[in-house]
């Protein structure tokens, strides 16, 4: 095995790593067209390697050192490169983090890389591709959970059946991660209206028992998402997902009756694609795991098991025997805290972030859960809001999108304020926030967090969104104002570690 | 409100447009948070008055970057002369939008009952304008 030849690496990483790096070194060099090999001999060796390569913070090198050699291949993706760039973001201070990141980042290839997945079952199917890696490689995927590759797996030998999905389908569909607006304008332009609903229609009914199906219709939704067109698409995405719900329907009730916790992450199939989850996925996808991470609490006993099951599955935490919802609640508040900084954070700070946490969950509910009768809500998300922010503001105004622009503005107003007392210079929100950073009030992952959910300026924000009239909402969207809220505490949070520094 | 506001805002919400149904409930607002519905409904409108009539594709330019008000005042006429300095004055880099959105403006301002309603007319003549333009 050869050694990698960069003496900087060698000085920091342990000859443990190295030698993983070392194997993992081999793979890229050994084939540059297959990145999805790299990239997921990188996962699993991550994985395989566990604590050596986590434990320590130094690993961070090692762990952008492979990052920075996907991105150097130019054949790579901007989504794809954008979203390694955010996994690198984060320092790896803990496995269960990162773990969830190595996820994210398998769903997103399932979900994103439609030209990996369509490669995928073109070498299943027809080339005589290295068995053995192609197996590992699928064991890999399968055991994530990730379902496509998974179905593929289970319909290998069924080649001529992926065939025409492929030649059908995937021959029209098959887009690169960011070239999405040409799938969106063939839809648009072959495709009438009407035509399109009978095709995506055909698309379902062609094998009602091949999930394949559903994921290439998964693939439009997709795109449709992305490209923000949602709404004009409604009554189309409406059928589709009706369809899916068809679709997943026996698959589903195979999986629940009977079974017991343990086949939770089956059970997150049926329920990841329900529409309301789909609904939810365009509001927020990146701040998905977050959300339901946070959203974990002990009044919610009574919510259906599936739903449990996605929350705990997504958040990576077991609630099997022996641990309650308020074991889990309890621990990812205190978790936070105790990662977010090392300074005692006053418990008051606790027992807001674990009441964020319930209005979290009870939007997260509401979100979810259309039939549900929760009509108290609206009123105790008003008051949590005018009592956090120490403002009087009435139920309609809050649910607006005016309302929703007012608490940003309030959010920018006081970020500016916590700087004022640090700088005497005026800045720009982003550089704020960045000064904020850099002086240990907010970390890495706070930072990111309100920055990207409201104020990066890639024009697509929260913020820029709304204050130049391209959102505009008769009742607002409640995931919108959990990144709000969200932010809020994050904010106060930061404020509290400046008046300890003074 | 007045009964021929109503009937032309329900006139408006009854069309299809590319603005959505414009809210009752801000025009009977009188505080000074009802701006943080005109002004971006102000720009959607504006912006989408220059599309109907130039033809451009809403929301990007061909840079990618997103329009804005001010980047749209810069180079067309909305409505009439008088309407665009208005509009011109209300979007303008010290103008009362940016210092509602990036600051504390209004909170305690006596002039704010004029400029709310100087702000809700401009907004019905957009909407009649773009109304009209859109029938077209």
């Amino acid at each position: 095995m050869k050694r990698i030849p960069n003496p900087l690496i060698e000085d920091i990483v342990s000859d443990v790593d190295l030698m993983i790096l070392s194997y993992i070194n081999e793979y890229f060099s050994r084939d540059t067209h297959n990145r999805e090999f790299v990239f997921c001999y990188f996962l699993k060796l991550l994985r395989k390697a566990g604590v050596d390569l986590y434990n320590d913070l130094e690993n961070k090198f090692l762990i952008n050192f492979f990052i920075s050699n996907i991105l150097s291949r130019s054949n790579v993706g901007e989504e794809f490169k954008k979203e390694l760039r955010r996994l690198s973001y984060f320092e790896p201070q803990n496995i269960s983090k990162y773990d969830t990141y190595c996820r994210e980042m398998l769903v997103y290839i399932v979900e994103n890389e439609y030209e990996v997945c369509a490669n995928l079952i073109y070498e299943i199917t027809k080339k005589n591709y290295d068995s053995d890696l192609l197996e590992e490689y699928l064991t890999l995927l399968v055991d994530d959970d990730c379902g496509i590759l998974q179905y593929a797996k289970i319909d290998k030998n069924i080649k001529s059946r992926i065939d025409e999905y492929v030649e059908e389908f995937f021959q029209h569909l098959y887009i690169k991660s960011d070239d999405l607006v040409e799938l969106y304008t063939y839809l648009q332009e072959h495709i009438q209206q009407d035509d399109k609903i009978n095709r995506i229609n055909e698309v379902c009914k062609y094998d009602s028992d091949n999930v394949l199906a559903s994921v290439i219709v998964d693939k439009i939704i997709i795109v449709l998402i992305k490209l923000k067109q949602f709404e004009e698409d409604e009554v189309v995405l409406l059928l589709i997902c009706k369809k899916i719900e068809e679709l997943k329907h026996n698959r589903a009730q195979e999986i629940t009756s009977g079974k017991s916790l343990d086949k939770m992450s089956s059970i997150r199939h049926e329920v990841e694609i329900r529409p309301e989850f789909i609904e939810l996925a365009k509001e927020a996808t990146v701040d998905l795991v977050n959300l339901v991470h946070m959203s974990l609490i002990p009044k919610y006993k009574e919510v259906p098991i599936s739903q449990l099951s996605m929350i705990a599955s997504y958040s990576s935490i077991d609630i099997g025997t022996g641990l309650t919802i308020e074991n889990v609640i309890d621990n990812a508040a205190k978790t936070y805290f105790e990662n977010s900084s090392s300074i005692t954070i006053n418990l008051h700070y606790l027992e807001m972030y674990k009441s964020m946490c319930q209005l979290a969950l009870q939007i997260f509910i509401k979100s979810t859960m259309i039939n549900n009768d929760i009509d108290k809500l609206d009123g105790m998300i008003v008051d949590c809001i005018n009592d956090c922010m120490n403002i009087k503001l009435n139920e309609y105004f809050v649910f607006s999108m005016a309302g929703c622009l007012f608490l940003i503005n309030q959010l920018e107003n006081k970020i500016l304020r916590i700087h004022e007392t640090i700088s005497d210079t005026k800045k720009e929100i982003f550089y704020v926030l960045v000064d904020l950073k850099e002086n240990n009030y907010l970390t890495d992952d706070e930072f990111f967090y309100i920055n990207y959910t409201i104020f990066d300026e890639n024009g697509l924000n929260l913020r820029n969104n709304l204050a130049h009239g391209n959102v505009m909402f008769q009742k607002g969207k409640l995931i919108h104002f959990y990144s709000v809220f969200l932010c809020w505490i994050l904010i106060m949070v930061c404020e509290e570690r400046r008046d300890l520094n003074e | 409100m007045n009964s021929k506001v109503i009937n032309f805002i329900n006139e408006f919400n009854s069309e299809s447009t590319n603005i959505g149904e414009v809210d009752y409930y801000f025009w009977l607002m009188k505080s000074y948070e009802a701006l943080y519905y005109f002004y971006p409904l102000l720009e959607r409108l504006l912006i989408n008055i220059v599309a109907l009539e130039s033809r451009w594709t809403i929301e990007v330019d061909s840079q990618r970057r997103l329009k804005t008000a001010n980047s749209v005042l810069n180079d067309n006429i909305i409505v009439n002369e008088k309407v665009t300095n208005k509009l011109k004055k209300i979007f303008g880099e010290n103008g009362p939008r940016n210092l509602l959105l990036h600051g504390n403006a209004f909170k305690n301002d006596e002039n704010l009952s004029r400029h709310l309603i100087e702000v809700k007319c401009l907004t019905l003549e957009l909407m009649h304008h773009y109304l009209r333009e859109s029938r077209h």
